[in-house]
């Protein structure tokens, strides 16, 4: 049987919990990490003017008027120094590729204007003015090192938490998954188990509640059904017996055509009712589970040299015969079964190859012994061709409407051959149709 | 052949009553258990036909009084209860078979026919053939001393083998005695038979007394005793 129930985790409640709590989750680091990046890009800009300030600071405090001291600038350092003295400006020093006035142009931001500007007053009057730069590509550097960090730990978050939550909502989800289990493993043909409630009045308490009485309506439903199969059989054996044997003793006696034509139809009416309702008892013991097994030494030969000894009188009336084939002839056929059943199983296999059997033809019965076990095939030439072997299986299919049996024939086969350990498989091969036991 | 039907519904025994005559039967029947064990203890029969569900003595009830006063009439049951339980426990109570109703009259008389080999008590119960011994009431064969487990075919075929002790039978005859029916001749039924009888009864032992007869058939062989 195919297990519904399985489906790529994907669409698992689980993973639904995971990928909102991942979502949330994620909402919430990047407003969290919005703001750090704010915070953090400007104390970094902060520290690099305060780095600019102090140097031009200190070139400031070696800069000497009389006699004229310039330090020298180090590498990748530009600045402009200026002498104002008595309302007249001198350039003493610089070193800026471009016209200072390109780069002080109001319309770059503040904070990216990367000059910092100072002025020392002399005592003898006059004051020297710095503007002080060195190329911003270091801040750069850490701020993009830092938007790097910060967005490398976004989806990293998201997997986490996603990950988190798919964990977190397994756990919180077990007694769910505890009351699925529990439920497919249930079967109306033991005495139902019903689920165990649990201890907290929870959503999933109220869940098994309601599972738990759906389970007992449909046990109760499923019980009754079954009893009136039960009974209604029994109680149709006995006016069906009185017919048939009404029928076939008075069948034996001297009657004109007509009615011997009669009896003989009225016969075969008779047989066929009387294997559904023996049919309908097995099918409601089968489903209802109240079968009994009695598992014990059997003789296979035996079992089936009986069973074919009862199908025999059915061979006449279509000329068909039974080939037996024994293999090896020295092998030993006992097997752990209830005769019973596989009675049964035999009788239903035979009578259909007859049934359905070509007239004239041979029913082919192997019994072999290999190394993987004991095999028992039937095989017979078909009346008319068989559509759909899986469908074979069902209850109520049948392929043959001009004969007798409603189909219910395989499917018990099919059924007790579960109950005592037997593997049944069937096959059309062009015009024939193969039943194989295993053992 | 004496056979007593023990059935409640009284149309189906007036029926089955009708029909065992007319196929050569003698019969009597009766319609509640403690009729039955009456009559069972007053008159000889055969051959039992015993439904279950019967008022008075029920049908297994009156089984175990059969078995406890020794009374070995085969006994065949037919009834509507076909459950296993049913079936194994009429069987362990000594019934030879059991027939589900609705059952099909030719099979019903295959298996009296079935049932007529086992003798009923006061025939001859014993035959021997050589060393070996097959008591037919016992169903039990021994040959120097030494007892064999035969299953119900194979027995069959030794007692037929034995009726016809030094004489050879063909395949064909073995079938129509033995299993009474007409298997396709390419079957190999019947060897697989001889095989295991073989088996049981001539290995260990130096005079082999199943014997093949290449192209014609089997011969039990042996110094036919009284």
């Amino acid at each position: 049987m195919k297990d519904e129930s399985r489906y790529p985790f994907y669409q698992s409640l689980r993973f639904r919990f995971g990928v909102i709590f991942g979502a949330l989750f994620l909402c919430f680091l990047m407003l969290a990490i919005f703001f750090l990046y704010k915070t953090v890009k400007n104390q970094y800009t902060k520290n690099f003017h305060a780095r600019l300030g102090a140097r031009a600071e200190v070139i400031l405090e070696k800069t000497e008027i009389s006699p004229l001291v310039i330090p020298l600038p180090q590498q990748n350092e530009y600045f402009l120094l200026t002498y104002q003295a008595s309302g007249k400006t001198d350039t003493l020093f610089n070193n800026f590729p471009h016209s200072i006035s390109a780069v002080n142009q109001n319309n770059i931001p503040e904070e990216d204007r990367t000059f910092e500007k100072a002025a020392r007053e002399l005592e003898t009057g006059g004051k020297i003015s710095i503007t002080y730069t060195i190329p911003a590509s270091e801040l750069h550097r850490d701020v993009d090192k830092l938007r790097i960090v910060l967005f490398f730990y976004l989806p990293l978050g998201f997997i986490l938490a996603m990950i988190g939550g798919y964990f977190v909502s397994g756990f919180l989800l077990k007694p769910l998954q505890k009351i699925i289990s529990k439920a497919n493993n249930i079967n109306l043909n033991d005495d139902i188990n019903l689920l165990p409630e649990s201890g907290n009045k929870d959503e999933l308490h109220a869940l098994t509640l309601a599972l738990n009485r759906m389970l007992s309506r449909i046990k109760k439903q499923s019980d009754e059904q079954n009893a009136f199969f039960a009974s209604a059989s029994h109680e149709l054996r006995t006016p069906l017996s009185v017919m048939l044997t009404e029928l076939q003793v008075l069948q034996t006696e001297d009657l004109p055509d007509k009615l011997k034509q009669l009896f003989a139809s009225q016969i075969t009416e008779t047989q066929r009712l009387s294997k559904l309702v023996n049919d309908f008892l097995l099918m409601s013991q089968l489903k209802s589970g109240s079968i009994i097994t009695n598992q014990k030494p059997v003789d296979l030969v035996e079992v089936l040299t009986e069973t074919l000894q009862r199908v025999n009188h059915k061979l006449l009336p279509n000329a068909q015969s039974i080939k037996l084939i024994i293999s090896p002839e020295s092998a030993d056929f006992e097997i752990v079964s209830d005769k019973s059943h596989l009675t049964t199983i035999l009788f239903n296999l035979l009578d259909n190859a007859i049934k359905h059997g070509l007239p004239g033809s041979r029913i082919n019965v192997i019994l072999e012994e290999n190394n993987t076990g004991i095999i028992l095939t039937i095989s017979n030439l078909l009346k008319q061709p068989i559509q759909d072997v899986a469908r074979l299986h069902d209850a109520f299919n049948r392929e043959n409407r001009d004969s007798d049996g409603f189909g219910l024939g395989l499917w018990i086969v099919g059924k007790l051959a579960d109950e005592i350990g037997i593997k049944v498989e069937f096959e059309v091969s062009g015009t024939s149709f193969i039943v194989k036991l295993k053992t | 052949m004496k056979i007593l039907v023990v059935e409640d519904e009284e149309k189906l025994a007036d029926f089955m009553v009708k029909g065992l005559q007319q196929a050569g039967y003698l019969v009597v029947k009766c319609d509640s258990g403690t009729e039955a064990l009456n009559k069972v203890a007053s008159e000889n029969f055969d051959l039992i036909l015993l439904d279950l569900m019967l008022p008075g003595a029920n049908g297994l009830e009156v089984l175990k009084n059969m078995r406890a006063f020794n009374i070995s009439i085969p006994v065949i049951i037919v009834s509507a209860l076909s459950g296993t339980a049913h079936v194994v426990e009429g069987l362990d109570l000594g019934a030879v078979d059991y027939i589900k109703k609705p059952f099909d009259w030719e099979e019903l008389l295959a298996r009296i026919r079935t049932v007529q080999r086992i003798p009923s008590a006061g025939e001859k119960s014993k035959i021997n053939v050589g060393e070996l011994s097959i008591d037919l009431a016992a169903r039990k064969v021994t040959r120097e001393g030494k007892d064999f487990n035969l299953t119900a075919k194979e027995f069959i075929l030794l007692e037929y083998l034995a009726r016809n002790a030094n004489r050879v039978v063909s395949k064909n005859q073995i079938l129509e005695n033995v299993w009474q029916m007409d298997f396709d001749p390419e079957s190999n039924i019947v060897e697989v038979f001889m095989y295991q009888l073989r088996k049981k009864i001539d290995r260990g032992f130096a005079e082999q007394m199943v014997e093949t007869v290449i192209g014609v058939g089997y011969s039990l062989k042996g110094t036919k005793a009284k």
